[in-house]
């Protein structure tokens, strides 16, 4: 058992050293690269990775690391702030609608229904209208068309949750019922919840990249890990670091983010204390 | 556990035994002719449809014109045999004897002058409407032969007619919506929106014994990585008009050859919206911008060769075309000219690009970090077709990037379609451009059209409210096996012949 | 009784989600309409003829001279009536196409689900049971791997090896099942792959957390130490826990997926809904969106009624309402 928690931890760390690299790139990005991320340089366009370029460079000659570093700053921000927004608006409309049940549930769920059929292409293309373009236009966007699942998700988890005998225990001693929702339920649905969390924040990164194409995206010449992977596809024949690199990246940090849910889940999972 | 694992197992193998069955695909019938759109058509209306695909292959495939040009730019006879130029305003044609419609029809004199009135009726809508204008009256002198009267001399009249796909007289525009009927060596069999078109080979074409594909598809791939890759599987056996990329996989595969057109025909520029930013109407500091753009480098990294820069609006192979552009890359003295304007701490403008345009948006980004140098803020504005039309339409750009496809030799054609459209908004600004047009386009002095077109393509130089950097020659992916498919320079496809080893 | 009080349930349902049907395609139609484009730009094309009287005759031909109240109310009678209208770029009827469309986009995504749900839900349990075993390690790579990897790397990696390389498979295109069997099968094994892969990393995770925790849960605790057999623990109470998840996972996905695979259709010329719908968004095809998006939320209403039955019958003591 004891051994167990210490593999737990050496991998907890390992997603802990990662995140704090790509924060540190987040808050620092020249401390880790002396190279200009927009300075185009044709000659040395689509090198294969070298002693000064350590991951080549792209279609203009810039250098791959370098916009990595500096397309942290979106990529993780789109991501998380994805993430963030949706599980903040989804979870507790989904306990609402879980708990109560009712007619509270059949309203909740019936928006969350005319939220999802619409068609994601259709609304990023309005959206552009509105705002400028933006990081947060993104998030905006990109949340729009997510947050449902998180809704759906934790009312399927409540609507077996609340029958059990820890809650109806919890009822009867006179909880309040927000209590019993934020914390009891919540608790019990947190792996879901930690689990579409970093699987959103993945799937946002990847449709910066889509809505880039848009026009919703982020101007070019601004980095993001979605869109180079977007632009590298081209080069998949003659530069195959450029594919790679940010794959490999968003690879990384959605995984250090997974591991990183499965330790904060097994912290707060009530079961594991008994 | 172990029956996981076993279930697992099936399934791996039952995906295997599927794709161990996957021998012969049904393009591997030597007689199907497959080939891959960029795009799917919207309608099969040959007087309104402007889509890639339509112009390039259906209109001459499906559909006929009386003549075409070749990869060489010479004339090339189809539902004529030949034409006379009377006089300067009077035309004569012998068609060719024995022609049929689809539909069963015989090829008269008459389904000419139908087809050219339809395009004049108003009605119609057609967006050659313009470019014929001209035709005063029209008369069949017996069912094959055929004279046009026009009002006024018009160079490219018989530019014009080699685009012109002819219609029987008892289809209207409507009917052909959704059904073509022409006179091609394919007959339309079905389509599916977004998927395929079907034709098959039309046993009555007039030319029936060298046409060899008993079918012709074409599949809709809106990728371009994709399209390559279904060409390299053999899914698909040509691609018309492909990009850059494309034709660099294409050239460096064995099974595969790369058509390129002799002459380079289609011109990327970017236009200019004077109106809407006070500093692009400032000649001197476009000027200083195109200094600034190094177009050797994008016709060598961006084309990858395939391209050379600009010399005129005007591509190279065009008549009267005249190396009025010299400008070369100096960002010092792009600086310098900047300095003597009103300008010289910069300004900031956006450009549109259409999303489906790689090779502007690449040209956009190096010319983005340049005109960084000169404190210009370049914004990159990528958008769909939709906003991107809004856009063009309605002339609500700073800077819109385009390209163009020869059309013809003749410019005329290239003026009255885009430098009218122009020229309208900035007759303030340059006053006798549009006359200009007009007159070169229907004189019939040819030393007065020479210096007319000169004079145009100086002017649109200086003024850049048309401004071409660099010329790229057409590039198509063939599979090995496939021969005798011709493209000419504007990126019409002609199948008729294609043959398989 | 119970049957009556489902039946008056389902009813309810139903009535409720005509109001949201409702407020979709007044939305969908609104919007359509405020986004920058219209339909007779992308008719009339860039160099077409914009007189006066040729826009007007076009506007008239589709239909968009009148007031917008209007329109929506003819449209609206028009789809009681089981007609969406026809499209503006060629007058073929979008009842026609949406529903062709429909049937091919079912056909890729129900064998995608299949295919991983039966490798997801054994490949999660495993490594729920096992977490931290090398097989844990491996699948939770494999399935982070598959979420970082968008799906345009992952089908076009496929189409290089199976299409490209070995020659084996088609890369691109589509026969109707009942046209020829064996083709659409062949066509169909990539892009159901390509879906596939990312459904079984979403699906595995889920199960084997979900798995994890009924593991660690009392009940099977209790159960073993009752002297049950390790395996009839785990099939009965695993299943029967993880089922709940399983469903909404796979109701959204199931959904989502219908309108949104956009991607993988384009790649493979398996032409479905999504690119269509993607497609009529951009030559704004105001009919055909409309169409396209009523059918999708039709589609929503139903998954998510069939979601909730599924809770009751998978877990009896969920009860409706």
């Amino acid at each position: 058992m004891l051994k167990k928690t210490r593999k737990i931890n050496f991998v907890t760390i390992f997603a802990l050293v990662i995140l704090t690299i790509v924060i540190a790139m987040v808050l620092f990005p020249a401390l880790f690269t002396s190279y200009d991320p927009l300075k185009v340089d044709m000659t040395k366009k689509l090198l294969a990775p070298c002693g000064e370029h350590i991951l080549g460079t792209d279609e203009y000659g810039r250098d791959i690391f370098c916009r990595i570093v500096y397309g942290a700053r979106s990529s993780v921000c789109v991501g998380l702030g994805t993430a963030i927004l949706s599980a903040l608006i989804g979870v507790p409309l989904g306990l609402v609608a879980g708990y109560y049940g009712g007619k509270a549930d059949n309203i909740i769920m019936r928006i969350m229904d005319a939220f999802q059929s619409f068609p994601s292409i259709l609304l990023a293309i309005l959206l552009s209208t509105i705002f400028d373009t933006s990081i947060l236009s993104l998030i905006l966007t990109i949340s729009a068309v997510s947050f449902p699942r998180f809704a759906k998700l934790v009312r399927g988890n409540v609507l077996v949750i609340k029958k059990q005998d820890y809650v109806a225990a919890a009822k009867v001693a006179g909880v309040s019922n927000s209590y019993i929702m934020f914390n009891t339920i919540l608790k019990n649905c947190m792996s879901v919840v930690v689990i579409q969390f970093s699987m959103l924040t993945a799937t946002a990164i990847l449709i910066e990249a889509g809505m880039s194409f848009l026009g919703l995206g982020l101007e070019p010449p601004a980095p993001a890990w979605g869109s180079m992977l977007f632009y590298a596809n081209k080069y998949v024949n003659s530069s195959i670091s450029y594919v790679l690199s940010p794959t490999f990246t968003i690879f990384l940090v959605v995984l250090s983010i997974n591991l990183l849910g499965d330790a904060l889940r097994d912290i707060l999972d009530p079961k594991k204390k008994s | 556990m172990k029956k996981i694992l076993a279930l697992l197992l099936c399934l791996v193998m039952c995906v295997c035994a599927f794709a161990g069955c996957g021998e012969n695909t049904d393009s591997d019938k030597p007689t199907v002719l497959t080939l891959g759109l960029e795009q799917d058509i919207d309608n099969f209306d040959p007087f309104t449809n402007q889509q890639n695909p339509f112009v390039r292959i259906i209109n001459f495939n499906c559909y006929e014109t009386l003549f075409h040009y070749n990869e060489d730019m010479e004339l090339v006879m189809d539902l004529a045999t030949e034409y006379k130029k009377v006089d300067d305003t009077t035309y004569t044609f012998k068609l060719r004897e024995g022609v049929k419609f689809h539909n069963g029809e015989a090829f008269t004199a008459d389904d000419v002058i139908y087809t050219i009135n339809t395009i004049k009726d108003e009605a119609t809508g057609a967006w050659r409407n313009s470019q014929y204008a001209n035709v005063a009256e029209m008369k069949a002198i017996d069912s094959l032969n055929l004279e046009i009267k026009l009002a006024a001399p018009q160079a490219g009249f018989i530019d014009n007619l080699a685009y012109t796909a002819i219609v029987s007289k008892s289809t209207t525009p409507k009917d052909l919506t959704t059904k073509p009927v022409g006179t091609g060596a394919f007959k339309f069999v079905s389509w599916t929106p977004n998927d395929s078109i079907k034709f098959e080979k039309f046993d009555e074409y007039w030319e029936a014994d060298k046409v060899n594909a008993e079918e012709l598809i074409m599949k809709v791939i809106p990728d371009a990585t994709v399209a390559v890759t279904s060409l390299q599987s053999g899914t698909v056996q040509f691609l018309g008009s492909v990009d850059i990329e494309s034709a660099n996989t294409i050239a460096n595969d064995n099974n595969l050859v790369l058509l390129e057109s002799k002459y380079a025909s289609t011109v990327y520029e970017v236009e200019i919206g004077r109106h809407n930013n006070p500093a692009l109407a400032d000649k001197d500091v476009v000027k200083a911008m195109f200094l600034a753009l190094d177009r050797e480098t994008v016709a060598k990294n961006v084309f990858s060769g395939k391209a050379s820069a600009s010399k005129s609006p005007f591509p190279s192979a065009a008549k009267y075309f005249a190396e009025v552009d010299t400008d070369g890359y100096d960002l010092e003295e792009a600086k310098k000219v900047l300095a003597g304007t009103k300008y010289k701490d910069g300004f900031s403008f956006e450009v549109y690009v259409l999303n489906s345009d790689m090779a502007s948006q690449q040209t956009m980004i190096i010319w983005q970090d340049a005109l960084k140098e000169l404190g210009i803020e370049m914004k990159i504005n990528i958008c769909e077709v939709s906003v991107w039309l809004d856009a063009y339409l309605n002339r609500s750009y700073d800077m819109i990037a385009n390209y163009y496809s020869m059309v013809g030799t003749d410019p005329s054609t290239y003026c009255s379609v885009i430098m009218t459209a122009l020229a309208d908004y900035q007759t303030k600004d340059l006053p006798d451009l549009n006359k200009l047009i007009l007159d070169s386009a229907n004189g019939s002095d040819e030393k007065v059209r020479e210096d007319g077109y000169k004079t145009i393509q100086e002017q649109i130089v200086e003024y850049r409210p048309v401004a071409s950097y660099v010329e790229c020659t057409n590039l198509n992916g063939t599979s090995k096996d496939l021969s005798d498919i011709t493209v000419n320079a504007m990126g019409h496809a002609f199948l008729k012949y294609a043959s398989f080893k | 009784m119970r049957w009556s009080s489902t039946l008056k349930y389902i009813c309810k349902r139903l009535l409720m989600s005509i109001a949201v049907l409702f407020i979709v395609t007044v939305m969908i139609f609104v919007i359509v309409r405020l986004s920058p484009g219209d339909p007779v730009q992308s008719r009339i094309g860039p160099y077409g003829d914009y007189s006066e009287e040729n826009v007007a005759r076009i506007e008239k031909e589709l239909g968009l001279d009148k007031p917008m109240v209007v329109q929506y109310g003819i449209w609206l009678k028009d789809c009681l009536s089981g007609n969406l209208g026809v499209s503006l770029r060629n007058g073929a009827s979008i009842t026609e196409i949406v529903f062709d469309k429909l049937a091919v986009s079912l056909e890729l995504i129900t064998v995608a689900i299949l295919l991983a749900i039966l490798i997801a839900i054994p490949l999660g349990i495993i490594s729920g049971i096992k977490s931290g075993s090398p097989i844990d390690q491996a699948a939770s790579v494999f399935s982070t791997g598959f979420l970082a990897m968008p799906s345009f790397c992952t089908g076009l990696l496929l189409i290089v090896v199976f299409s490209v390389k070995l020659k084996i498979l088609p890369s691109n295109g589509y026969v109707p099942f009942f046209e020829n069997p064996e083709m659409n099968i062949k066509y169909l094994i990539l892009p159901a792959l390509t879906l596939g892969l990312y459904l079984i990393a979403v699906l595995t995770r889920f199960v084997r957390s979900e798995t994890m925790e009924v593991v660690s849960s009392n009940y099977v605790r209790t159960a073993r130490a009752k002297g049950m057999p390790s395996g009839i623990v785990n099939k009965s109470h695993i299943l029967k826990n993880i089922s709940t998840t399983l469903v909404t996972v796979v109701g959204i996905e199931f959904a989502t997926l219908l309108g949104g695979t956009v991607i993988v259709e384009q790649l493979f010329g398996w032409s479905g809904l999504g690119w269509y719908i993607c497609q009529s968004v951009s030559n704004r095809d105001y009919p055909a969106v409309q169409g396209s998006v009523l059918i999708i939320a039709v589609a929503f209403v139903l998954i998510n009624l069939l979601m909730d039955i599924l809770y009751v019958i998978l877990d009896p003591r969920i009860e409706l309402e």
